[in-house]
């Protein structure tokens, strides 16, 4: 039973932790359906940053703000030199290479000038664990679940009742309409890519105590963060939220009953079996459009 | 000529010599027209002739490759769509261009963009689109790509007039869309244009079009090849064998 509760809040954890990744993905894919591929490493940037920073003898709470202000120039840039330029509609994937390749090159990048040893971010609320049902979990581990749900109200709030928000969604879905309202899609193309990337260096900060901090870091929750969005479906915030949890919980599971090669194997298969059962994804809906 | 037309008001647009091409393909050679303040401008044409391009083009959703456009006395050439809207120059966009996955209010909302800063001017762009087209209060909440054609072209055409243009470009009314549809919206562009509002609109509906117009174009294979008021193009017999008889 104790097992079992364990299991579930660690599984929480890491869940929340995809399901901000996710949120990222969606960010950008609802402003110009198209991603950052090297979201992953935004996270991974957001955190070596912010070691970095302390290193340098920059307090904490100055070096969180820079270290995500430093991100969302670098989804300003990807956006502009790895996106824009090679995004022309659903049929472009040129900015898939280009967004992996440069992140790629931060990775290299991060190993050379930070180090390959893995680092970690004190945090004070990983003294001592608190004790649900039995089940250890340090304070600062529950931050993560917490945020994801309220990001997601946020989000929430931001798409459905400001006007930047409604802007951001309508620019994907007709571009020379948006533009016709006078709206500068290009511009809101650049503000999703940052705001995407400072959710992501949030994210990698977050995670920072808890995990470990190194140049490839990203790699795998990037991946488990865009595979999340699919799986969910990309349009629906909510549903990401929830499938990042479940997939969290799910991880966790096969970790605790098996092993952590048993986890990729059946986490992965798992996904690979929903995506052929929900093509549009779990809480997808089709695209709807009478003409 | 009567005296009331002898002096035709200042041209709130007037476009010289416009040219615009897809890459090598010359799809607009040499347009030259104007619209006045308060002017109901119709445009026919058939269909390829670059009517949809030269609209574009004024708009800022193309930029053309020459001539001149000026808006308010101002050269506006090549200017992009999102600043002309600040002008008062706004396009109700061929195909409608709804925001499918938004709601219909929100369509509105976004149609009022120019005035993010003043939510007070939002709302009443919201309030003056339903009051013009009660049947989208009705499906305020409703997904715009969920709404009929007819339905999702009067959201079209309240978010295109929700900036509070001067001029309204309007690309291909009737594409798509039932008779009875029309007979609803066309009555609406001349009430639209009484209140003041400059129209330019584009249609294929020839007999439609100079019904409600005060003046006419005639475009064919990118060039203006008639003129004239809307009632002596009725009568013209080139037009009428070209355009008029068909529907």
């Amino acid at each position: 039973m104790t097992a079992i509760v364990q299991y579930t809040l660690s599984g929480l954890v890491i869940g929340g932790l995809y399901a901000i990744v996710a949120l990222g993905f969606y960010i950008m894919w609802s402003a110009v359906r198209a991603v950052n591929f090297a979201h992953g490493d935004t996270l991974m940037l957001g955190s070596v940053l912010s070691i970095a920073l302390m290193w340098a003898g920059v307090p904490l709470i100055v070096g969180i703000p820079l270290a995500i202000a430093a991100s969302a120039v670098f989804g300003l840039l990807i956006e502009r030199i790895a996106v824009r330029p090679l995004n022309h509609g659903p049929s472009s994937v040129g900015w898939m290479l280009s967004t992996i390749a440069i992140g790629l090159m931060l990775e290299a990048f991060v190993t050379v000038t930070f180090g390959a040893d893995p680092r970690s971010l004190p945090s004070p609320l990983m003294g001592t664990p608190i004790s649900i049902a039995g089940a250890g979990i340090f304070p600062h581990e529950l931050l993560v679940p917490a945020s994801a749900v309220a990001l997601l109200a946020l989000l929430d709030g931001f798409y459905r009742s400001t006007m930047l928000g409604r802007a951001m969604r309508a620019i994907s879905q007709k571009p020379v309409a948006a533009g016709l309202m006078g709206i500068d899609v290009r511009r809101m193309a650049l503000i999703s890519f940052a705001a995407a990337s400072a959710l992501g260096a949030f994210a990698g900060i977050l995670a920072a105590p808890i995990i470990q901090v190194s140049a490839t870091m990203g790699l795998l929750l990037g991946l488990k963060g865009f595979l999340v969005a699919i799986i969910a479906g990309m349009s629906n915030a909510r549903g990401i939220v929830i499938t990042g949890f479940a997939y969290g919980v799910l991880e966790r599971f096969i970790e605790g009953f098996g092993n952590t090669a048993l986890r990729e194997v059946l986490g992965f298969g798992v996904m690979i079996l929903l995506l052929l059962m929900f093509p549009n994804g779990l809480f997808g809906q089709r695209e709807v459009n009478k003409v | 000529m009567n005296m009331t037309t002898a002096s035709s008001p200042p041209a709130l647009l007037k476009v010289t010599d416009l040219g615009v091409a897809y890459g090598q393909v010359r799809a607009v050679q040499s347009v030259s027209l104007e619209v006045g303040a308060g002017e109901f401008v119709a445009m026919i044409g058939s269909n390829g002739a670059g009517k949809s391009s030269t609209m574009k083009a004024i708009a800022g959703v193309l930029a053309p490759v020459s001539g001149r456009v000026e808006f308010n006395g101002a050269d506006v050439t090549g200017q992009p769509s999102h600043r002309l809207v600040r002008q008062g120059l706004a396009m109700v966009p061929e195909g409608r261009q709804v925001f499918a996955e938004q709601t219909v209010e929100d369509n509105l909302r976004l149609g009022a963009f120019v005035f993010s800063r003043t939510p007070k001017m939002i709302d009443e762009a919201v309030d003056r689109g339903f009051t013009l087209f009660p049947r989208l209060a009705e499906r305020r909440a409703q997904a715009a790509g969920s709404l009929s054609g007819g339905e999702q072209q009067m959201l079209a055409m309240a978010r295109g007039l929700a900036s509070r243009p001067r001029l309204l470009v309007i690309d291909e009314l009737s594409l798509g869309l039932a008779p009875r549809v029309l007979d609803m919206l066309f009555p609406v562009l001349q009430q639209l244009n009484r209140d003041g509002l400059a129209i330019l609109l584009v249609e294929q509906l020839a007999t439609q079009a100079l019904a409600v117009s005060h003046r006419a174009y005639v475009m064919e294979t990118g060039r203006v090849t008639l003129q004239g008021s809307a009632r002596d193009l009725a009568q013209d017999p080139a037009v009428r064998q070209a355009y008029l008889g068909r529907h």
